[in-house]
């Protein structure tokens, strides 16, 4: 296997960005992209889909191969790969060798795991919650941002033209509430009557990195059921991303 | 100078994953639970509000009462360090 990237910034956010959730993980690299998972604490799923027309060469022994690395020192090694780098992964006698070429050239050399890692993909289409809004990914990044860090949970309510995320937790001094309000670029497509959840806000930070490389964000909720996060970029990338809710009353 | 902690006595119930209402009796409240997002019907950890905010216990994590009356969770590995069963 040998693929090279012209512009290696979406590989290397999309690798930071697994690299919060797992140690370890397997790319499956296939005909038409690469298919990464990871999973955190059985709380949060995610899927990356790098299209192969991100590629100026993508070469495959087969069909499809998969390589099994440790992530934490594939994160390394693209912290090192400049934004006009180009980077090169090529499979060789069990290794896989990162190359990139700017104006130093840099090799690194790896070894794949032994153990085969196992993340069993989620069946994504068992969940389809009904109601989504589409925003840009900086008003969602900033709207995390301004909840204090010391809280854990935050909530959610889709109205017919605005999302809240609010705290009003009665072991919480301080409530607080934000409103996005639809306009051309925020989008609102509710179904149920009432839409309410709770999900921990440190898995919403977990893909604020995400705007260095897309610009909208589409968010499907449903009560009780988990949250999808949905980045899709044609001919780029896709990103699916599940957060299981809070329940606060059963 | 050097100090030795008081010997005092707790309450503290283990969080196993089933005894979720035996620790909500425990605390005096429902608490709030972290759904599994492989299975839904498994509970992946609970918010415990303590006098520090709040804090997640995971499976196997014991919840403590302290000597005021709070509520907060605790590794099993340091429980098992710290303190040991009070014959009654």
């Amino acid at each position: 296997m040998k693929v090279i990237l012209e512009k290696p910034v979406i590989f290397k956010t999309i690798i930071e960005i697994l690299g919060e959730f797992t140690k370890d993980v397997k790319l499956v690299f296939e005909k038409e992209q690469i298919t990464i998972h990871a999973i955190s604490t059985n709380v949060a799923f995610i899927e990356f889909k790098l299209s192969r027309k991100m590629f100026s060469k993508y070469e495959l022994e087969g069909e499809k191969e998969e390589v099994d690395i440790s992530l934490t020192d594939l994160k390394g090694i693209v912290s090192k790969v400049g934004p006009t780098d180009v980077f090169t992964m090529m499979v060789k006698d069990n290794q896989l060798y990162c190359v990139t070429m700017g104006k130093r050239k840099k090799v690194f050399r790896m070894g794949l795991l032994s153990e085969d890692v196992e993340i069993k993909p989620l069946d994504l289409s068992k969940f389809q919650p009904k109601n989504s809004v589409t925003l840009p990914i900086v008003d969602f990044n900033d709207t995390v941002n301004d909840f204090d860090a010391k809280i854990t949970a935050v909530k959610i309510k889709l109205e017919e033209d605005k999302l809240i995320m609010f705290i009003d937790d009665a072991d919480i001094t301080t409530k607080m509430s934000i409103e996005i309000k639809k306009a051309t670029d925020v989008k609102i497509n509710k179904v149920e009557e009432l839409v309410a959840c709770k999900l921990n806000i440190s898995y919403l930070k977990s893909i604020q990195k995400i705007s260095r490389i897309a610009t909208k964000l589409k968010w499907n909720l449903e009560k009780d059921t988990p949250s999808i996060f949905i980045v899709n970029v044609p001919d780029k990338f896709e990103m699916k991303y599940l957060v299981a809710p809070m329940i606060e009353n059963e | 100078m050097k100090y030795r902690k008081k010997p005092v006595v707790i309450e503290a119930t283990q969080w196993t994953g089933y005894n979720t209402e035996k620790i909500e009796k425990f605390i005096g409240h429902t608490l709030t639970k972290q759904m599994n997002v492989i299975n839904l019907d498994e509970v992946s950890c609970l918010i415990i509000p303590t006098l520090e905010g709040q804090h997640i216990a995971n499976l196997g994590d014991w919840i403590i009462k302290g000597v005021k009356g709070e509520f907060y969770p605790c590794k099993p590995d340091i429980f098992k360090e710290t303190y040991e069963e009070v014959e009654e």
